[in-house]
């Protein structure tokens, strides 16, 4: 009799902590979003014309309103149970729309848009073919191929090629992205930026950390508070500003008509820079407190004749030199208060 | 000409730094001579070499910087030892160097002027000499001179007393595990107005983790530094020694204390997996119970549901 009576709530006891399961039909190109308390959400894209989810605890209570194009699902849950796991199963077209309060998330390779935000927690995603916006610590994802904006928390964010523009702003950590077909807007608290490549314009601040390119072929806006800036290939105008580090770049244009003025300023720091021989510019260089007993720290390989007043007569004072090299025009305006700067020409 | 001399000839002769007249006579001895006919092919040997691999070669960029700026270097050592005894060569043309050793001149011919003139006056005045080596020899070549402040002048001797920092270029490669290395990496951690040299310094420490005094300063910037990319990269450092028991208490501390949410998120989530006993789960939950992260909050929650769980 005990044992008959017992036997059901010793099974509804044994159920409670485990899985709940939900599901909604969904069209291949259909949305979800997902509105979790906490949780680590795990979408996989192997799905075929529905929604499953499977949350590791039964506490949590989900809501799910199923429509043909939209599936929405929010939950409820105590907080003394942690950070449950959320396995969601999607077609690989469907645009994910993900929030979680806590918790880490993680997507498969989607060929749709995907929006991934916790307010705490690291996000892993594939390759996604749409555009893309993230929010969390650490981030970590494949290729995009639309748009990308990432607003991290505090952590290093890693990305593949974007085949949009792309915008960054964090609070603090490194920064690292492949080639980005449009432009690119980056604000760091902290931390170094490191893109591969960029057909658009390029604008970046940092407080502190190196910023780096092989390649941008639009405009460079770069200022950093203390760090290097090192670009191997700019095709268009360049602004890099340093407090301390050293700044390189060669100027590299496809075509010598547009702007290609450069202002490159650095407080302590070496500035090097190579400008293509036949470009037309008009160079301004000047280190404000050159060595008490050295020789001039400007090196050139066009003509540079000394411009200030009285340089040569009080060491110390600035060293400032000039050249019109083919008739003048783009605006070359180097600036460091102390250290080398480094003038050179390209074929 | 002796063999050695042609020689030494052969090779600038490979980079058409000859004369036509240098390359004439080189080649009259070439002829007459086996020894350097034999030297003379082997460098062109050599040198084809050279230029055939020259493609493979990945040189560093800043080779040609570095290159330069170490032989402007050099000139103005020269040119300093050469300037104590060297007169000036007259020339019409006012180069920069010709106008500081005029300037030089006239600065000497007037302090010589002085000099004299205190002499005069003044039989027992103090070793001008040694002042004036002094003051020549306290800004070294290439040095930069700050904050120049004259604290005391006295016209009686007609001496001045100055102070101010005099800051050198240094430039050392070393390995990461000798002394000077890591005393300057230990170094640019404490440059409170440099974050990048931080930054760098404890991502190349980070590297050395393991060893205890490395750890003490990977620790020291996770707890003090107050630039978050240095703290994170502190962090990234000692992650893998969070089952220690220093790193494991500086996490604490760290989830203590942290501002930001993304250490305390990365620190909690470190933390988690060297979490075993109900005691280190309950201080973790502890740390975190009030935290304004629902993250840590709710991991630090967690883990005390997964210990018992585990019991």
């Amino acid at each position: 009799m005990n044992l008959r009576l017992s036997l059901p709530a010793l099974l509804l006891a044994l159920l409670l902590p485990l899985s709940l399961f939900a599901k909604c039909p969904i069209t291949p190109n259909g949305r979800l979003v997902v509105r979790a308390p906490a949780g680590n959400l795990q979408v996989d894209t192997t799905g075929t014309d529905s929604v499953d989810i499977e949350v590791s605890n039964r506490q949590v209570t989900v809501q799910e309103t199923c429509r043909k194009e939209t599936v929405d699902i929010s939950a409820t849950a105590p907080a003394s149970i942690g950070i449950p796991d959320w396995k969601i199963r999607v077609p690989k077209g469907v645009t994910l729309d993900l929030s979680t309060q806590a918790g880490t998330i993680q997507i498969a390779d989607t060929d749709a848009e995907a929006l991934l935000r916790t307010s705490g927690g690291k996000v892993t995603a594939g390759n996604i073919r749409g555009n893309m916006l993230i929010v969390g610590t650490e981030v970590r994802t494949g290729n995009i191929g639309g748009n990308a904006e990432v607003r991290g928390l505090g952590g290093r964010i890693q990305l593949g090629d974007i085949g949009g523009n792309a915008e960054f702003k964090t609070e603090g950590g490194d920064i690292t992205a492949g080639l980005v077909k449009g432009h690119v807007k980056a604000q760091l608290g902290s931390g170094s930026f490191i893109i591969r490549e960029s057909n658009g314009d390029v604008v970046v601040t940092t407080e502190a950390g190196d910023i780096k390119s092989d390649y941008i072929r639009g405009s460079f806006d770069g200022k950093t508070d203390s760090g290097n800036i090192r670009i191997e290939r700019a095709g268009s105008w360049v602004k890099a500003v340093t407090n301390v580090g050293d700044i390189f770049f060669r100027l590299s244009p496809a075509n010598y008509t547009g702007d290609l003025h450069v202002t490159a300023e650095a407080t302590l720091g070496n500035i090097t820079m190579y400008v293509p021989k036949a470009m037309k510019a008009t160079i301004d260089a000047v280190i404000e407190k050159p060595p008490l007993n050295g020789k001039s720290r400007i090196f050139s390989d066009f003509a540079l004749k000394g411009t200030g007043a009285i340089k040569g007569l009080l060491p110390g004072g600035p060293d400032r030199q000039g050249a019109t090299v083919n008739g003048g025009g783009n605006n070359i305006k180097v600036r460091t208060s102390s250290g080398t700067i480094n003038i050179f020409s390209l074929e | 000409m002796s063999c050695q001399e042609y020689q030494r000839q052969i090779v600038l002769s490979l980079y058409e730094e000859l004369n036509d007249v240098e390359r004439a006579g080189l080649e009259t001895h070439l002829t007459e001579c086996t020894g350097c006919r034999q030297a003379f092919e082997e460098h062109q040997v050599f040198s084809s070499a050279l230029a055939d691999d020259k493609a493979a070669w990945e040189l560093p960029s800043d080779l040609l910087v570095e290159s330069r700026r170490a032989l402007a270097d050099q000139l103005d050592r020269i040119e300093t030892k050469r300037s104590w005894w060297r007169m000036p060569a007259f020339s019409v043309v006012f180069t920069p160097m010709r106008m500081l050793e005029s300037a030089t001149l006239i600065a000497l011919g007037l302090a010589f002027g002085v000099y004299i003139s205190n002499h005069q006056l003044s039989p027992q005045r103090p070793a001008g000499d040694a002042l004036a080596t002094a003051t020549l020899t306290a800004v070294p070549q290439n040095s930069l001179v700050s904050n120049v402040r004259i604290v005391n002048t006295d016209s009686n001797t007609a001496t001045v007393e100055f102070t101010g920092d005099v800051v050198q270029p240094l430039r050392f490669t070393g390995r990461l595990e000798d002394d000077t290395t890591r005393q300057l990496l230990f170094s640019a951690l404490q440059d409170s107005m440099n974050p990048g040299s931080r930054m760098q310094a404890v991502e190349v420490l980070a590297r050395k983790s393991s060893e205890p005094s490395v750890k003490e300063v990977l620790i020291h910037a996770l707890l003090n530094d107050e630039n978050l990319s240095v703290r994170l990269k502190a962090f990234e450092g000692l992650k893998p020694f969070a089952g220690d028991d220093d790193v494991r208490a500086a996490f604490m501390e760290a989830l203590m204390k942290d501002k930001n949410d993304g250490v305390r998120v990365l620190v909690v989530d470190a933390l988690a997996p060297f979490t075993k006993s109900e005691a280190m789960a309950n201080s973790i939950e502890a740390v975190t119970r009030n935290d304004d992260n629902t993250y840590v909050r709710l991991k630090g929650q967690g883990l005390v549901h997964s210990v018992g769980a585990q019991r």
